[in-house]
């Protein structure tokens, strides 16, 4: 017995001997932020996913920077000058702009950011927005066709850059906010080598704060950068981004008040809701289902309007989710851009493919008389993820109840096998999403259900609505006719709705815990959240 | 003994060897491809790959890896978790944390399971055996998930004594939760195993001999008793590491402990194949190794069993 007692009396001793948890002590403003998964990378040119480009705007200014209203105002650059064509754009930069270690931003800094970005030895995922923008010779340079000195891009001296473009884009301005755009110190990168942006020490900071921490699959830690031209402005000593991933622990910590923001899934919203810590907010990503028009039944107009108006969209925000999602009767989200009239595109615009049980069967009706069938089973694609997998449940009991005879299988994929699946044009009925990379309706008009497009899973093809965006493309015939542009988008959409091409489900939002001591967080529907204005009491 | 060992960690090496092969061949037929992101075009796609070296031919880059493994310990690199950084860096940066806190389970787990099965064992049918035996039974049939959630709970949340989640500047303190939500299963088979065993031995013929000679109750139970049934404990030790691999999955999840476990999941859900590949050679590495180190302690505790010849 003897012995046991030594031993229970050692665990105690072990117990004690580890001491209690040292209480934190804070003088200075530091914002928590609890995030639902880890950065892939901080290299600007490199980086993919939403949290990277969100810390990167953290220690990075571009050309151009979003306002709190998200106007689009200087950054880098004080002014620009647009040639009459709107190919030639010429950027005056500040030049109080400075480094963290010091030296100047200059115009061969964003010159030497846009190359590398093209790089075919590099081989960025990103690289395709230089195509997407039309720089002179981007496509030839990825390819490896031509050197990276044939980029259309210069510096006429330290503080004026030119970009020349092979045609009028008429979103370039606003992707001058975006991370892969801003500039890199190339002695310093060059100096780093193969370990630039793999730590935070090798890392160089012309933005409002200076990455001072990264701890693997832990945190990210960035503090106030003296240096910065603005910095009289920021009031944040320093912004701690926390990897926590399961939502229930990041509220319990919410709660005990070590984090200040968190995001939330839809199994805690109803014990938040009516908190006045808990928000919501519109995401700039459409739901929809993507019916595959290689599947000889679904290129049949009446099946794919029955399937787009049989079920109650409300329930899928308002049961399932409820987290600010709302009922998407278009394709182009609420809040993803403004007009030439000043108006969001959706304001005032009209609406499709309601729900209404009715319509719907009679659509079924002579869909089924078209088609010669009395019952048709279809299968519907979906992610692993808890909430796709809910509503394509939900789905499956609508399409049934409502269309007497249809059978709807669901079949349940990783994310990357789904795209895979989808792009192979090996489903039929595929639920999928889409995140705007730039504030105009052409990132999901123009990039999506043109005939032959990559993301077109659908194979959705229209020869009047290839036209009417073709014109709004860069380069096509309204690109600089904002008015005359809006009018053709607004009609396209209504070209591809009106034959449900697509059947659009909802548009996310996102419930969140945030500290009521913490005001002026900037959240933007396309591109990154803002930190510069925050203040915590 | 020696020759045992040296014949045992030769078998090592050829099983991870062929792990190593297995691993690399079944991501083969996995779908998809780490860059099979939503903007990629085909064309990037293919640029992407040959980047990597993924559209040489099977036979060429397994040679290629097993020679990086081999002779440079390299993995290879993250695709889409940490991209293009070397994933032996990103792996060894978690390990430490990930076997520390499965040791501490271990540790914890089976010390209490001796204390509560030498308990119950020579105690049998009293009020503390029956105490040990609910808490077994509890200690199997509750997810170590589960058990996780409530004491964060409790002791995270509800009464603020330790942290909720897993912070790298308090290593020890804030390990202790997930530590106990891992060890309950430990204990909980410890103490059934040793319980059973030790009452067979309690019942034999030579403890029964020692008791005639009038030898001290506690030292029969602990040197006669605990040193035989302690075998059916080492027994099972195999089986408890891997129990603990798998419950930290979760368990690394629930107290954002940047171990390997959470690693390997996020690593099949966007298809890095390197980092998938490596986690489960650690894995298979760690399981070879404390099979290893079992079958030599069956050989110190018990003289009679030797696996080999002459060993």
């Amino acid at each position: 017995m003897k012995h046991l007692k030594r031993l229970l009396l050692s665990l105690v001793v072990l117990v004690l001997a580890v001491g209690c948890a040292p209480a934190k002590e804070e003088t200075e403003q530091v914002l928590r932020i609890a995030k639902d998964n880890d950065v892939s990378s901080l290299d600007t040119n490199v980086a993919t996913d939403g949290l990277s480009f969100e810390v990167i705007k953290t220690f990075t200014e571009g050309l151009m920077e979003y306002d709190a209203d998200g106007n689009i105002v200087p950054g880098v650059a004080l002014d620009y000058e647009v040639s009459a064509d709107g190919t030639v754009y010429t950027f005056n930069l500040r030049d109080d702009a400075k480094w963290s270690n010091g030296d100047p931003v200059t115009a061969a800094d964003f010159v030497f950011s846009w190359r590398r970005l093209v790089d075919p030895a590099l081989a960025t995922e990103y690289s395709y927005m230089a195509e997407g923008i039309m720089i002179k010779n981007a496509t030839a340079v990825i390819k490896g066709e031509k050197p990276l000195t044939e980029l259309g891009v210069a510096a006429l001296d330290a503080t004026t850059f030119q970009v020349t473009l092979d045609a009028a884009v008429p979103y370039f301005i606003q992707l001058m906010t975006f991370p892969v755009f801003h500039p890199l110190n190339e002695a310093f990168v060059t100096a780093k080598g193969d370990a630039y942006a793999k730590s935070a020490d090798a890392l160089l900071s012309n933005g409002p704060w200076v990455v001072t921490e990264w701890t693997e699959g832990t945190k990210i830690r960035v503090e106030k950068n003296d240096t910065y031209w603005n910095a009289d402005e920021i009031s944040l000593d320093a912004i701690e981004f926390l990897i926590i991933k399961d939502y229930q622990t990041a509220a319990l910590q919410f709660e005990n008040g070590e984090v200040d923001m968190a995001k939330i899934s839809a199994d805690l919203v109803d014990r938040y809701k009516d908190e006045d810590f808990f928000e919501t907010k519109k995401l700039g990503y459409t739901w929809y289902v993507a019916p595959n028009q290689l599947v000889a039944e679904l290129q049949n107009e009446n099946l794919r309007l029955a399937l787009a108006t049989s079920f109650d969209k409300s329930f899928i925000t308002e049961s399932i989710l409820h987290d600010g999602s709302n009922v998407a009767d278009y394709i182009v989200p609420i809040g993803l851009a403004t007009g030439p009239d000043g108006k969001d595109f959706r304001d005032g615009a009209e609406t499709f493919l309601s729900f209404d049980a009715a319509k719907a069967l009679e659509y079924w009706n002579a869909a089924k008389a078209e088609l010669g069938v009395e019952t048709l089973t279809l299968e519907l694609l979906v992610d692993d993820a808890a909430d796709t997998k809910a509503v394509s449940e939900f789905l499956q009991t609508e399409w049934q109840t409502n269309l007497p005879g249809l059978t709807v299988t669901i079949q349940v994929q990783p994310k990357k096998n789904r795209l895979q699946l989808m792009r192979d044009g090996t489903y039929q009925l595929g639920l999928t999403r889409w995140g705007p990379d730039y504030a105009d309706p052409f990132t999901y008009l123009g990039d999506l259900f043109q005939t032959g497009v990559n993301y077109n899973y659908g194979r959705f093809s229209d020869a009047e609505y290839d036209a009417l965006v073709q014109s709004t493309a860069p380069g096509g015939a309204l690109s600089t006719d904002a008015a005359a542009r809006w009018a053709a988008l607004h009609e396209a959409e209504a070209i591809l709705l009106e034959q449900a091409g697509i059947l659009p489900t909802w548009q996310s939002g996102e419930a969140m815990l945030v500290n009521p001591d913490v005001s002026g967080y900037e959240f933007h529907v396309v591109g990154q959240p803002s930190y510069r204005n925050v203040v915590k009491k | 003994m020696t020759k045992f060992i040296a014949k045992r960690i030769l078998l090592s090496l050829a099983t991870l060897f062929v792990i190593l092969f297995i691993l690399f061949l079944l991501l083969q037929f996995m779908p998809g491809s780490p860059f099979n992101d939503e903007k990629l075009t085909a064309a990037q796609q293919a640029v992407l790959m040959a980047k990597y070296g993924l559209d040489k031919p099977f036979f060429i880059r397994f040679w290629i890896y097993l020679q990086n493994v081999v002779l440079r310990g390299d993995f290879g690199i993250s695709y889409a978790i940490k991209k293009d950084m070397l994933v032996s860096g990103i792996v060894i940066a978690r390990l430490g944390t990930s076997v520390r806190i499965g040791l501490q389970a271990l540790l914890l787990g089976v010390s209490l399971g001796v204390l509560f099965g030498v308990i119950s064992g020579s105690k049998r049918n009293t009020w503390m055996d029956s105490m040990a035996t609910v808490a077994a039974v509890i200690g199997v049939s509750i997810p170590s998930y589960v058990l996780a959630l409530v004491l964060s709970f409790v002791l995270g949340y509800k009464f603020r004594i330790f942290s909720i989640t897993y912070q790298v500047d308090q290593p020890l303190w804030s390990s202790i939760l997930p530590t106990i939500a891992l060890s309950f299963f430990v204990m909980a088979q410890t103490t059934r195993f040793l319980r059973t065993e030790l009452i067979e031995v309690l019942a034999s013929d030579y403890v029964k001999l020692v008791d005639a000679k009038g030898v001290a109750r506690p030292k029969v139970i602990l040197r006669h008793g605990l040193r035989n049934a302690m075998i059916s404990v080492i027994t099972i030790l195999g089986p408890l590491t891997v129990n603990l691999m798998t419950g930290s999955l979760v368990v690394e999840r629930v107290y954002g402990i940047p171990g390997i476990g959470s690693l390997l999941v996020e690593g099949i859900q966007v298809n890095d194949y390197n980092v998938i590949i490596m986690i489960a050679f650690v894995y298979s590495a760690l399981y070879i190794f404390v099979n290893l180190i079992v079958d030599i302690l069956y050989g110190v505790i018990d003289p009679r069993i030797r696996v080999a010849k002459g060993g």
